[in-house]
């Protein structure tokens, strides 16, 4: 061998010892079975900024309020759990760019809460490729058949939604109505499902305006509507939109109709800005709004609320909101079924945790309940199998890893404190689906 | 028909408020050539200083003059602190758009942190109603009808009648002759800002009335249907200016009547193009030129 193939094959074989030392990376946590030390991320994944400005901070107050909980007993498999915010800006194309700046830059990223509606449809497929579970809080319709094994939604889908405000509307024997929904992903994602169940428990959608967001004037839309004399109004836009749109409605009809609105309805900016706009009399009088149901009792609640009012990161206003939010409780269930899994699997590896999330909250036979994840590690320590049951309630994930619920119906007013008047069943709502 | 004549009668307001700010708008280009992208959040800071004005007492006529202030001297100070440094050096057209672009960044992040993000409001309330033709009208937008013809009005005195109005269209035809002929462009461009900011400031509170509530944001929303008025208009010409937010508030809201709201925008800026491609220099312009930043 001369000196220089005994070069080359010496450089060949550094290299070769050098790539098998890096391996392959399939998410923040390396390769498949590995096992990953130091702390463990989960982010969230979601607007911190733009016209769903309110959505991020509550994910990560609820994902620090479990993450206490979780390192106040160590740990999970005794790494420190970190929650991290990730603005996706509310726009798919920031979004995109954030998502791979996520996954590229954040050390032992082993799960996140989101996205959203605004970008799920975008970063989605991002973090399945990179193996990272999601626990989504998008109700689009697209994801209840989803093939994505990484994608889990704890929340109803927004179809559900749309189909539990038709059956409200019916019950208060409104047969004729107008649907006011703006021309975003998020709020076109209700329409399909409210027309296709109202009309078959005989309501009539006489007017379906998709109407342009922060417009100037609503005002021809409006006289068109009132032409057709609805009884009820369905709607779901942004705040400055339902704020100018319903402020209309009020000088052109001299009251508000009306109006069954969506979980956007109870956000904080929402309320303020229609009370601004129309006055809390006309808004509690007239305004109702569907979200999903969590019965706010129980053990697992208890536990809920007590983390959450102590989260960091937010006002003792915002705190005691959340705190009675079924968002915030499927926010903070999420991050205790990420955990619980990672325990039953033994590695915070996602590609290999993912596969114990549905373990960890089927309802089997034998399965002992448990309600906070220091209970659950107990139990899986045992040698136990568990049904995780979380402040938001029980959680049974079908096979498109979603699980599906009921909705509380409450009416709207300035204290947003959602004053409750009924439940629409997951009953219910199967017979219309 | 009654339903085509309420939206014009609608479209009359949207118009009035766009007409307000974009011949503000135009004029300041027309005079310096800066494409401001700051205006509408300055539409929004003068919002807010009628807002506060009520909070401490003001009544609402007083407010919308506090707001119009506002407008004017953060137009003035912008242009004294930030656009003349970089044009004085030389910048060129497309930095000074992304001068105007982080003077935008800066004023919308700042009052959020001042501010906050929540909505505000302008005391006002429906009360009595106006029924003009098949349009119903309140008594604030009324007023803001009022307003923008008075404003107008006001805008066309002083370019046909006085010496400052022929001095602020000698500059923006051509700012060096103007200067060689004795003209002090210094005070002209500065009178030029504060005129702009007392229209921006005006529209902005205006605007405010409109939406019955607002944010930090709100301004910024509104910019583009105001440039997309002065081009049409033909940009640099307040008459255009006028002609393009009546043609522009008025399709917006006429084109809800033949097809889906979800187009009110896509139908202005469809005429805007449409527009421009038969005559590129806008209705009114005689003449599209290339120019410099005015200094």
């Amino acid at each position: 061998m001369n000196h220089s193939s005994g070069r080359t094959f010496l450089v060949a074989a550094v290299l070769s010892v050098v790539l098998g030392a890096c391996g392959s990376t399939t998410g923040g946590s390396g390769s498949p079975g590995s096992h990953p030390t130091g702390p463990v991320v989960i982010a969230a994944f979601n607007p911190f900024s733009g016209p769903d400005a309110s959505f991020g901070p509550e994910i990560l107050v609820s994902c620090n309020a479990a993450a206490q909980l979780i390192n106040n007993v160590g740990g999970i498999n005794g790494q420190h759990l970190n929650c991290v915010s990730s603005d996706t800006h509310g726009d798919p194309a920031d979004a995109v760019a954030a998502a791979e700046k996520l996954i590229a830059t954040t050390t032992n990223l082993v799960g996140l809460i989101g996205p959203s509606s605004d970008e799920a449809l975008a970063t989605s497929p991002i973090f399945e490729h990179a193996h990272i579970p999601m626990f989504a809080d998008t109700g689009q319709a697209a994801y209840d058949k989803t093939p994505l094994q990484y994608f889990w939604r704890v929340t109803a889908a927004d179809d559900a939604k749309g189909n539990a405000m038709a059956i409200w509307a019916i019950r208060q024997g409104y047969k004729h109505a107008a649907a006011v929904f703006g021309n975003d992903a998020g709020a076109q994602a209700d329409v399909p499902a409210l027309k296709a169940a109202y009309a078959k428990l005989g309501g009539s959608m006489d007017t379906s305006l998709n109407v342009a967001l922060d417009q100037a004037s609503y005002r021809t839309e409006i006289q068109q509507m009132l032409a057709q004399q609805p009884q009820v109004i369905f709607t779901e836009t942004d705040p400055q939109t339902a704020a100018t749109f319903l402020s209309e409605v009020v000088q052109l009809n001299h009251t508000l109709l009306p109006t069954i609105g969506t979980e956007t309805s109870f956000q904080a900016p929402y309320v303020q800005a229609v009370t601004q706009s129309v006055g809390n009399d006309q808004l509690s009088a007239n305004f109702v709004a569907v979200q999903p149901y969590a019965p706010a009792t129980g053990d697992a609640y208890q536990i809920f609320k007590t983390a959450e009012l102590a989260a960091p990161g937010a006002s003792a206003s915002d705190l005691s909101t959340y705190a009675a939010d079924p968002f915030a409780m499927s926010y903070y269930d999420s991050v205790n079924i990420m955990a619980l899994a990672m325990v039953a699997a033994g590695t915070s590896d996602p590609a290999t945790y993912n596969k114990f999330v549905s373990k960890v909250t089927a309802s089997t036979q034998g399965a002992t309940k448990v309600y906070s994840f220091d209970q659950g590690r107990k139990a899986l320590a045992r040698g136990q199998s568990i049904q995780y049951v979380g402040a938001s309630g029980d959680i049974t994930f079908d096979a498109f890893h979603n699980s599906s619920g009921s909705f509380q119906v409450a009416r709207l007013n300035a204290a947003a404190d959602a004053a409750p008047l009924g439940v629409v069943t997951a009953a219910d709502i199967a017979k219309v689906r | 028909m009654s339903i085509v004549g309420s939206s014009i009668g609608f479209g009359l307001i949207t118009a009035s408020i766009l007409a307000i700010a974009a011949v503000g708008f135009t004029l300041q280009f027309g005079v310096t050539n800066i494409l401001n992208l700051a205006y509408g959040d300055i539409m929004t800071a003068a919002a807010f200083a009628a807002y506060f004005a009520t909070k401490g007492g003001a009544p609402l006529w007083l407010a919308a003059v506090a707001g119009s202030l506002s407008g004017a001297a953060l137009s003035v100070l912008l242009n004294r602190f930030v656009y003349s440094w970089f044009a004085r050096r030389g910048a060129k057209l497309f930095a000074m758009i992304m001068v105007t672009l982080g003077a935008s960044l800066v004023l919308q992040n700042g009052m959020t942190a001042l501010f906050g993000p929540d909505f505000v409001s302008l005391p006002t309330s429906v009360g009595t109603t106006y029924q003009v033709g098949p349009a119903i009208f309140t008594g604030p937008q009324l007023a803001i009808v009022v307003l923008a013809l008075l404003a107008m009005a006001g805008v066309h005195s002083l370019l046909r009648y006085t010496r400052l109005g022929q001095a602020m269209r000698a500059t923006a035809t051509n700012p060096d002759l103007a200067r060689s002929c004795g003209m002090a462009t210094n005070r002209i461009i500065d009178a030029a800002w504060l005129l702009s900011g007392l229209l921006c400031g005006l529209a902005g509170v205006a605007l405010a009335l409109n939406l019955s509530t607002f944010t930090t944001g709100t301004g910024g929303t509104f910019l583009i249907p105001v440039i997309a008025a002065a081009v049409l208009g033909g940009i640099g010409q307040p008459y255009g200016a006028m002609l393009g937010a009546l043609v522009i508030g008025l399709a917006t809201e006429v084109s809800v009547t033949v097809v889906s709201p979800s187009y009110k925008t896509v139908v202005a800026f469809a005429i805007l193009i449409v527009v421009l491609l038969f005559r590129p220099q806008g209705i009114l312009s005689e003449v599209a030129t290339a120019k410099e930043i005015a200094t």
